[in-house]
């Protein structure tokens, strides 16, 4: 056994006997409940923890691993100047083609309300987009740093899970027709769909904003989820820009 | 199905020797077990009904020792407390608390990983249960874990021999 494995084995032993010494501390339940909730994500430096965890710091610095993952792809066109990015695309053979599609009779959402008109024709076009399963069109809405999927990756996830029956065009969908949140960066303002997502504590959120939830997730899925301690499942967000993001889901 | 309070009182010194290892302190290694907890209770009905219900509580703990925003956010600390005092712990050794300490500067999922493997004494399968991940994926991340450690607690070495 060498030195690192001794010292990991020593203090995992003293720190189980640590804890064994310990008297279970009675559940407070009611002093739980009665704590405010934590509300919206509103400076700057928690949002910088927030990218830290979700991903996002690849987008703001430019030039880490979802970008290198791009890489694999045809560079990307750049949104319209009109705040509704273009919808026309260079159609990569690895994601135009699917065989099935999950958004696919999934009912179109209302128009969310209060959103800036870039935000708002972005989000509009994304639908548009995944209702009709453009894959071309839904990279050409999705802007340089564009994240995906768990760690990373692009835009070529949504043909992956779409041709290995996992198809998340139709999630995609439905939660951008559920509240959103809105985190602020010193960039500006950044509008997260599920406004779940703007909790930090699973338990501070609403339960009107879990109802929303079942739409994609069962109980048992949303049980497994709140073990993360505040919602980590899908999420996709769009900036005050009406550039598109991420879609991920996960820590 | 087991109630949920024979549940408590026999996974809590186990849940929170694992959190010992990951949070930053006694007092948020406590608050965060107690937080798992209340979520299991809760959903008591469906958690006991899992295959391993210590499993979900495990992963409750896991995440929320490593998550990003506990460790700077103060509130966590806020949790008041109810009932008669626990004894006062015994604190852990400069020795024990410095190799965390290390063990901390981790990726979060080696984090995890050392944590379950070392003070949980989890099985690599138990493991990859916990963190949803494959068991290559759970010796993959403990063996980068020792490779790390072996430079990080380099110091401490030489000046303890």
């Amino acid at each position: 056994m060498n030195n690192v494995e001794q010292r990991l084995q020593r203090a995992a032993a003293e720190t189980r006997q640590s804890a064994h010494d310990r008297w279970p501390r009675e559940l407070d339940e009611k002093a739980r409940r009665d704590r405010a909730a934590s509300g919206w994500i509103v400076f700057a430096g928690a949002f910088t923890l927030v990218a830290m965890t979700f991903g996002l710091i690849p987008w703001l610095v430019g030039g880490t691993d979802a970008q290198l993952q791009m890489g694999d792809t045809p560079p990307l066109s750049a949104p319209a100047d009109t705040g509704a990015p273009a919808t026309t695309a260079p159609a990569d053979p690895s994601t135009a083609a699917v065989s099935t599609c999950s958004a696919d009779g999934v009912t179109l959402p209302p128009g969310p309300s209060g959103l800036p008109d870039a935000v708002a024709a972005t989000g509009a076009a994304i639908v548009e987009a995944a209702t009709s399963c453009d894959l071309a069109a839904i990279e050409a809405l999705a802007g340089e740093g564009f994240t995906t999927s768990f760690g990373g990756g692009g835009v070529e996830n949504f043909a992956r899970w779409e041709n290995e029956g996992e198809g998340k065009l139709g999630i995609l969908v439905q939660i951008l027709g559920m509240s959103h949140a809105i985190v602020q960066t010193e960039g500006g303002e950044i509008y997260v769909w599920p406004a779940a997502f703007g909790y930090d504590r699973w338990d501070d959120i609403p339960d009107d904003l879990i109802d929303e939830l079942r739409q994609i997730y069962t109980d048992e899925e949303l049980d497994q989820i709140s073990g993360l301690g505040s919602y980590g499942g899908w999420r996709t967000g769009i900036d005050q820009d009406g550039d598109w993001m991420f879609y991920v889901a996960g820590d | 199905m087991i109630s949920f309070e024979t549940f408590y009182r026999s996974e809590y010194r186990a849940m929170l020797a694992i959190a010992l290892a990951l949070a930053s302190d006694s007092s948020s290694a406590e608050d965060l077990v107690q937080e798992a907890f209340i979520s299991a209770h809760r959903r008591w009905d469906r958690v006991s009904q899992y295959d391993s219900p210590r499993a979900w509580v495990r992963r409750a703990v896991i995440n929320r020792a490593t998550s990003l925003r506990r460790r700077v956010a103060a509130e966590f600390r806020a949790v008041a407390r109810v009932g008669p005092p626990p004894p006062a712990p015994p604190d852990l050794s400069a020795e024990t608390a410095a190799v965390w300490k290390e063990v901390h500067k981790l990726p979060r999922r080696q984090q995890q990983a050392v944590a379950l493997y070392y003070v949980g004494q989890l099985s690599m399968i138990e493991i990859a249960d916990v963190m949803g991940c494959s068991n290559g994926a759970v010796k993959s991340h403990l063996h980068r874990a020792r490779e790390t450690l072996k430079d990080m607690l380099a110091p401490w070495n030489e000046e303890t021999q």
